[in-house]
């Protein structure tokens, strides 16, 4: 049963998260043990707490560019990646076993502070989407390549304007046509509803049914085959623009948090010499 | 309309996220082009493809993923048919985020070197920097240097900037141009321990910490400060602070004599003792603590108020009108033998003694009152000469020496003069004939003289004879009972001498509180505001009839081990009856200090006059 | 005209296998009994044998003691003992350790790294000089060069023979080795290693020089093109095939692992050989791929539900799917490939109770597969009673869910139980980031070599990258042998330099895993032929990172545990008879 790929493995083995939330905990825990032990031997423990946030610090940030180093056998990426999450909140503890506060004084130590706590809000919402949206894509039964994505909605209009002539000029009737100008042409522009294909609505496929149910009262038979056609692909196209949204999302937020990172990691470099030049 | 199922490597080709350029007319959600844009950004390509020409003709050489050869074909000219506009390609949102990140980085550098002020030779002084609000404190001393009133490095150069950053320092070089201290500065309480070699030398950052706003308390430290070296079991007051020692607080010997449990159980309280003395004074004191203790003042000790608003009220007429005899006609009191240099047999005896006298009479008789300083002069005590004999009329006693020489009375001129103090001679309260003192009152200068021309004497001779002598002119003053000045009932002035300096003798007149004990802090003052002055008192302070208060007086000189208090001592729970948490503080820092003698090297005074200027 | 390079349009022999070879060997060959028998008229005039051995073939020497083939390797050759004598090790095999196994010259740490600024910014770019180098010089080699590897200068030699050896570099000829070993000789005119390079197959055997060898190498191509046109050697290599394919596949079947070899002999002697399919299986599979629904039916059924089995079954090559009707439908059990055998659990049971028991389930070849058939009586006689009762059967399968069979009969319909090292990616980890895509680019010079997309099924997907099948077809008709196994971990490999991007083996891959890319050159202009004036092209595919020292990129970059190069027989589901 060993061999099983976990890749095949439905069930989420936990074990390995547990224990990297275990050592998360015991760092955290050795890194306040000898900042308290420092402050019982008259050393500075914000010097402990301080050199270890900047080491997790760097080391989450070094996680970009071991992503670009794929072909060098330091551990698979997919180890980074918990290593990384867990070592992402545990910064946040230890950034504040450091400051000893939440919001502390002094301009400069605001601004690293408001970066940080920017740069940790952003990748735990990233990190909540990549959790929950890939199932979502999935759900969709199809899969779409984000950069495909224009030409395939081009595509789409292209196939519906043509049914649109193909019909005009079958039936001799502009009804389709012209009800495709006033309504279904917007849609097959480019993607819609984004906000709400984010937040899971069916706002999008709702709009379509709708449109299409209108339009019905007025085609007769062959028009209505020329509609049922429309429908199917707007419904598709539908799909693509869930595709779309979702996608986006799961690469937009690290449009903020990666820039936003590099702003906190020079930051706090220029923190570590003043604080070297001023005080240690 | 290509299915998207379609996975043919005919209708496919590799996509390639690691272009950093998408078509534009993808951003404007038309069908891209099948060349994508170039390596540059620039469009890839306005026509389907190169036609080429074969023969005659031209062949279309669109590719087969892109659609194969076109229906339509090359125009004849060679041109493609399906031309169309350039495109501006977009970047990719990796491209983006590159871009982004670089403007970050941009943003950042540039925001700190903005605030970066580059002074005259490259000096760097970085307002990015603000470290925090300094304390109230400090706010004000700073505001002119600014940065660079602590922090050396500030306004140098890069050179130096690059310097400091990997090289340890601290501030209290800095520190100590203001603040000073009454030992070595950053040794451990600024004393030296020689048995603790050991001990870390702490700068003032290891424990006080700047830029923590203004109202933040740069001397308020925590327990566990304390700790780093006191590494004993105690974490906090109320539960494991050791117990108070059974004789705290008044582990010293008062150095007056004051018996308080006699005086608020007998004097002030028997009609006895208030009829004879003054029963008003007697009646308050008996109520109120404050009635003999300043409590205005009140700080670590809640002194006695003096003599004369006090003890004066009962006592003064014990002491007014006293006497003492220098000599009488026919025999040397303990005093006149120490002038001549006789211990106390020898001045008893009528040989020895009664020579010397008769010898000293002789010349007094003949020229006054300067043998005496002559005698003075031979014990190296020239100094007293004018003290001791304040006030004495060098005719008078020539007269009383000659009076006496011949056998007679000395009666002054003009009759027997009463006088209620000052020297005299004739015949004094015991009906002899003799050269005596009447004491004026409490504090009466001429005994002071005496007094301290005995203990002068003792300290400056090693002659048995004359230190056994001036020890028994020393009881023969002060005894508690006998003594002319009866000192010794309340001033223990023995105490000093054998207790403070064995072997050096002086004499501690005054009121002693109990010796400071330099790192520990009380004050009387919130407590009796918070308790009230005269219950209050009793909270602390109860009066123990059990002890022996007076055993210790009783010997001369006295011994320090028989001291006992009249109070019971103050144990470690009375305090934790309100220092326990949520009522009242009881960190170490309430008790106990850290630095001996905190002080300023700096005249503020003038400071302010020169910044004034 | 001016932005785009040209060059000639690379031909079949353009890359010949040996460029030494000289028209005095040719014709020395040519009057050899082996050759001089050959009707050469036979041959088409684009394909005559003379050109045949000049650019197929090449006459390599082995000193005394070298290994020439090494059991294990994948090759594409055979071998024609010109003069002196072979060595060929039967069992045991030689030590592994001394097989060598030379491993593909990786990347160092720098050289790895430096790709990421290395990499040409153009796509599909080449340096186009290299080509026209390699046509002159002699240094070509497809695979790295391997230095003969010989057993007498080995460390293993004191445990190779039976007497220690003096001075090996003197040595006129091996010594022999140590009793264990059970050899064979070869002698000049004998033909080996036909079935390895036909069959697509791994060698079965170790073989060195005994004493100085001149040897001619044929790549499977020009094996292939004399087999077609020559009656002679085409009934020699089938014979030999059929004899040695069978014996050794007899000997090597766990059933019949601790039979000894006059037993094997006689099952041998009675053994039936049966092929079912085409050999070309891939064609008809896409046709009807593309036409329609795949069903059941277009698959040869080798023994069938309910009717008696006449003899066990061993799969010798292919695969089958094993079924078993479940109300109006057929369910799929399991697949059965290589070692895996069929009707042992009914021929055991009638065997024992002594009562004739139909078959469970049904057999059928899933396009080409080669079947051995122990006749029932050889198996009551010499193999049933020295065996233990088999303790699973085939049938267990069916007890599982029918839920999980969904799974197993996607890989099977879309054959994906070829593939020993498919790109699996679970979509509901995956987040669609393309590191996988941007890792395999830096590892290839910029440019994938597989698209991230594919047939997906129940939350998995099997997107289009090379899954280095057991029987890779796209091997099948390549005309320079561009693209072949790699020596150590039989990898399919395409060798851009000998490529001619005729699509032969893009055509063939069922699973459309090899694209056909427009070269560039290193300025990024397009390479066209000169002549036709149409684009180079290269066949590509993943190569699973042969280069990088770290194995496939595309696995190694997957932040989200969502992608493995996986061989479905991993699965539990997927899991074969034998290895349950």
């Amino acid at each position: 049963m060993a061999s099983i790929p976990a890749i095949l493995l439905k069930q989420r083995n936990w074990a390995p998260y547990a224990i990297l939330a275990g050592i998360m905990v015991a760092l955290f825990v050795a890194t306040a043990l000898s900042s308290t032990y420092l402050a019982h031997h008259l050393g500075d423990p914000a010097y402990v707490t301080g050199y270890t946030l900047f080491g997790f610090m760097v080391f989450l940030i070094i996680f970009n560019i071991r992503k670009r180093l794929s072909m060098l056998p330091i551990f698979k990426v997919r180890w980074w990646t918990p290593l990384h999450v867990a070592s992402g909140i545990l910064v946040i503890a230890l950034f504040w076993l450091h400051t000893g506060t939440l919001w502390p004084g002094g301009l400069y130590e605001q601004a690293i502070a408001i970066i940080f706590y920017l740069v940790s809000l952003s990748g735990l919402y990233g990190y909540m989407v990549l959790r929950v949206y890939p199932g979502w894509l999935t759900q969709t039964g199809i899969e779409v390549i984000y950069e495909e994505v224009p030409a395939i909605v081009a595509d789409y209009r292209e196939e519906a304007e043509r049914l649109i002539l193909e019909c005009t000029k079958e039936t001799r009737s502009d009804t389709l046509a012209r009800y495709y100008t006033e309504t279904l042409d917007w849609f097959f522009r480019r993607p819609h509803f984004i906000i709400n294909h984010l937040l899971g609505g069916r706002k999008g496929i709702h709009w379509v049914n709708q449109h299409i149910s209108t339009a019905r009262r007025y085609l007769n038979d062959t028009e209505r085959e020329y509609l049922d056609k429309l429908n199917d692909l707007a419904s598709k196209k539908n799909r693509i623009d869930f595709h779309f949204a979702i996608q986006s999302m799961m690469k937009l937020w690290l449009l903020f948090h990666v820039p936003v990172s590099v702003a906190l990691f020079l930051l706090s470099l220029w923190h570590l010499l003043l604080v070297n030049v001023y005080s240690l | 309309m290509k299915d998207i199922n379609d996975n043919s490597h005919e209708n496919n080709s590799y996509l390639r996220p690691n272009c950093s350029f998408q078509c534009g007319r993808a951003k404007m959600w038309r069908k891209p082009c099948w060349q994508g844009p170039d390596q540059k950004g620039g469009c890839g390509g306005t026509s389907e493809c190169t036609p080429y020409r074969k023969g005659d003709r031209y062949e279309c050489r669109r590719p087969k993923h892109a659609g194969g050869p076109c229906v339509q074909g090359p125009l004849p000219d060679g041109q493609c048919a399906n031309t169309r506009v350039a495109c501006q390609p977009k970047p990719r949102l990796r491209e983006r985020r590159k871009q982004f990140s670089l403007i970050a980085v941009v943003t950042v550098i540039a925001s700190i070197a903005a605030l970066m002020t580059t002074g005259e030779n490259g000096k760097l002084s970085p307002l990015s920097m603000d470290a925090g609000q300094l304390s109230s404190v400090h706010a004000g001393f700073t505001r002119e240097e600014g940065c660079g009133s602590c922090h050396t490095v500030h306004d140098k150069d890069a050179l130096s900037w690059l310097q400091a950053a990997f090289t340890p320092h601290d501030q209290t070089e800095g520190c100590l141009n203001c603040h000073q201290f009454g030992g070595p500065n950053t040794a451990p309480h600024n004393a030296e321990f020689p048995d603790r070699s050991d001990l870390p030398n702490p700068t003032c950052n290891t424990c006080h910490t700047e830029h923590k706003g203004d109202n933040f308390s740069l001397v308020q430290v925590s327990d566990a400060l304390c700790s780093n070296c006191h590494q004993s079991n105690t974490t906090s007051f109320v539960k494991n602070h050791k117990a108070f020692p059974d004789d705290f607080p008044s582990s010293e010997p008062n150095t007056i004599y004051f018996n308080h449990d006699k005086h608020l159980g007998e004097y002030f309280v028997e009609d006895k003792w208030l009829d004879k003395r003054d029963r008003a004074f007697g009646e308050r004191a008996r109520d109120a603590c404050v009635t003999c203790h300043q409590v205005e003042t009140a700080s670590r000790e809640v002194k006695p108020r003096p003599y004369r608003e006090v003890c004066a009220n009962c006592h003064d007429d014990q002491i007014r009108g006293r006497e003492f005899v220098l000599l009488t006609y026919d025999s040397l009191t303990p005093l006149s033998g120490l002038l001549l240099g006789l211990n106390e047999d020898d001045a008893d005896d009528e040989d020895i003694g009664g020579e010397k006298r008769a010898e000293l009479m002789e010349k007094i008789a003949e020229s006054g009152f300067d043998p005496v300083s002559e005698l003075l002069d031979e014990q190296g005590q020239s100094d007293f000469t004018t003290r001791l004999f304040k006030g004495m009329n060098s005719e008078s006693i020539r007269n009383a020496a000659t009076a006496w020489a011949e056998g007679d009375d000395y009666e002054p001129e003009g009759g027997t003069e009463i006088k209620l103090r000052g020297w005299k001679a004739g015949e004094n309260a015991n009906g002899d004939q003799a050269i005596s003192y009447l004491i004026s009152g409490h504090e009466d200068q001429v005994i002071h003289d005496w007094v301290d021309y005995i203990v002068a004497v003792l300290n400056s001779t090693d002659d048995e004879n004359l230190r056994d002598s001036a020890n028994y002119a020393l009881s023969f003053l002060l005894d508690r009972e006998e003594g002319a000045g009866a000192c010794g009932k309340c001033h223990q002035a023995g105490v000093v001498s054998s207790v403070i300096q064995p072997g050096k003798h002086e004499i501690q007149w005054g009121y002693v509180g109990q010796a400071n004990r330099p790192y520990t802090r009380y004050s009387h003052a919130p407590h009796i505001n918070l308790l009230g002055s005269n219950a209050g008192c009793k909270t602390c302070h109860k009066l123990n009839a059990e002890a022996d208060y007076t055993a210790y007086f009783e010997n001369f000189p006295p011994q320090a081990d028989q001291f006992v208090s009249s109070f019971s001592a103050i144990s470690k729970d009375t305090c934790t009856e309100c220092h326990r948490s949520k009522i009242a503080r009881f960190d170490c820092q309430l008790c106990h200090t850290y630095h001996h003698k905190p002080g300023f090297n700096i005249d503020f005074q003038e400071k302010r006059k020169t910044s004034h200027e | 005209m001016a932005n785009i390079a040209t060059m000639d349009r690379p031909q079949r022999w353009d890359s010949p296998f040996d460029p030494a070879m000289t028209e005095q060997d040719v014709q020395m060959l040519l009057e050899r009994p082996e050759f001089a028998g050959i009707d050469s008229s036979r041959f088409p005039p684009s394909l005559q044998l003379a050109g045949i051995i000049q650019n197929d073939c090449r006459l390599v020497r082995f000193k005394p003691g070298e290994i020439v083939v090494r059991e294990g390797d994948y090759g594409n050759s055979a071998f024609l003992l010109i003069s002196g004598q072979l060595t060929i090790v039967i069992k045991p095999g030689l030590p592994s350790r001394l097989l060598g196994r030379s491993s593909i010259r990786k990347k160092g740490l720098f050289g790895a790294i430096s790709q990421i600024w290395k990499n040409s910014k153009f796509p599909e770019a080449r340096d186009t000089s290299r080509y026209s180098n390699l046509k002159d010089t002699s240094t070509r080699t497809t695979e790295t060069t391997v230095q003969n590897t010989s057993l007498l200068t080995s460390r293993y030699a004191d445990k190779l023979f039976k007497n220690t050896i003096v001075d090996p570099a003197k040595a006129k000829e091996v010594p022999p080795l140590r009793d264990e070993y059970e050899t064979a000789s070869l002698r000049p005119g004998a033909i080996f290693g036909e079935i390895a390079a036909l069959g697509r197959a791994q060698r079965t055997a170790s073989v060195f020089a005994h004493n100085e060898a001149l040897l001619l190498e044929i790549r499977w191509q020009g094996l292939r093109d004399i087999r077609k046109y020559d009656e002679g050697w085409r009934r020699l290599i089938d014979e030999r095939y059929r004899n040695n394919m069978l014996k050794e596949q007899l000997i090597e079947h766990p059933l019949l692992k601790n039979m000894d070899e006059q037993k094997i002999q006689e099952i041998a002697d009675h053994t039936l050989f049966e092929t079912y399919g085409s050999f070309e299986w891939f064609r008809t599979y896409k046709q009807s791929k593309n036409q329609s629904q795949l069903n059941t039916d277009a698959e040869p059924i080798v023994a069938r539900e309910g009717d008696y089995s006449d003899g066990l079954l061993l799969i010798a090559a292919g695969f089958a799917r094993v079924t078993k009707k479940v109300g109006h439908g057929t369910r799929t059990l399991t697949y059965l490939r290589e070692k895996d055998e069929f009707g042992l659990d009914e021929l055991y049971d009638s065997w024992k109770n002594g009562q004739e028991i139909a078959l469970e389930t049904t057999l059928s070849a899933l396009g080409y597969l080669h079947v051995l058939r122990i006749p029932a009586h050889i198996l009551q006689e010499v193999i049933f009673p020295f065996m233990e009762e088999p303790t699973k059967r085939l049938v267990d399968a069916a007890a599982r869910p029918l839920a999980s069979d969904s799974l197993l009969e996607w890989a099977v319909s879309e054959r994906f139980i070829n593939g020993t090292q498919t790109m699996l990616i679970n979509l509901d980890k995956c987040v669609r980031c393309d590191d996988c895509v941007r890792a395999c680019a830096t590892g290839h010079g910029g440019n994938p070599r597989f698209i991230r997309h594919g047939k997906s099924h129940g939350g998995y997907m099997v997107a289009n990258a090379c899954m280095h099948c057991v029987d890779p077809v796209c091997m099948i008709g390549c005309p320079t042998g561009a693209i072949h196994r790699s020596t150590e971990g039989g990898m399919v490999i395409i060798n851009d330099d000998s490529c001619i991007g005729c699509g032969t083996c893009a055509n063939s891959c069922p699973y459309e895993n090899i694209q056909l890319v427009e070269i560039k050159d290193l300025e990024g202009r397009p390479v066209l032929d000169p002549a036709s004036h149409q684009p180079i092209m290269k066949a590509t595919k993943c190569d699973l990172c042969q280069q990088q020292p770290s194995g496939p990129a595309c696995v190694r970059a997957c932040p989200h545990d969502a992608l493995e190069r996986m061989d479905f027989r991993k699965g539990t589901i997927l899991k074969t008879h034998s290895e349950r």
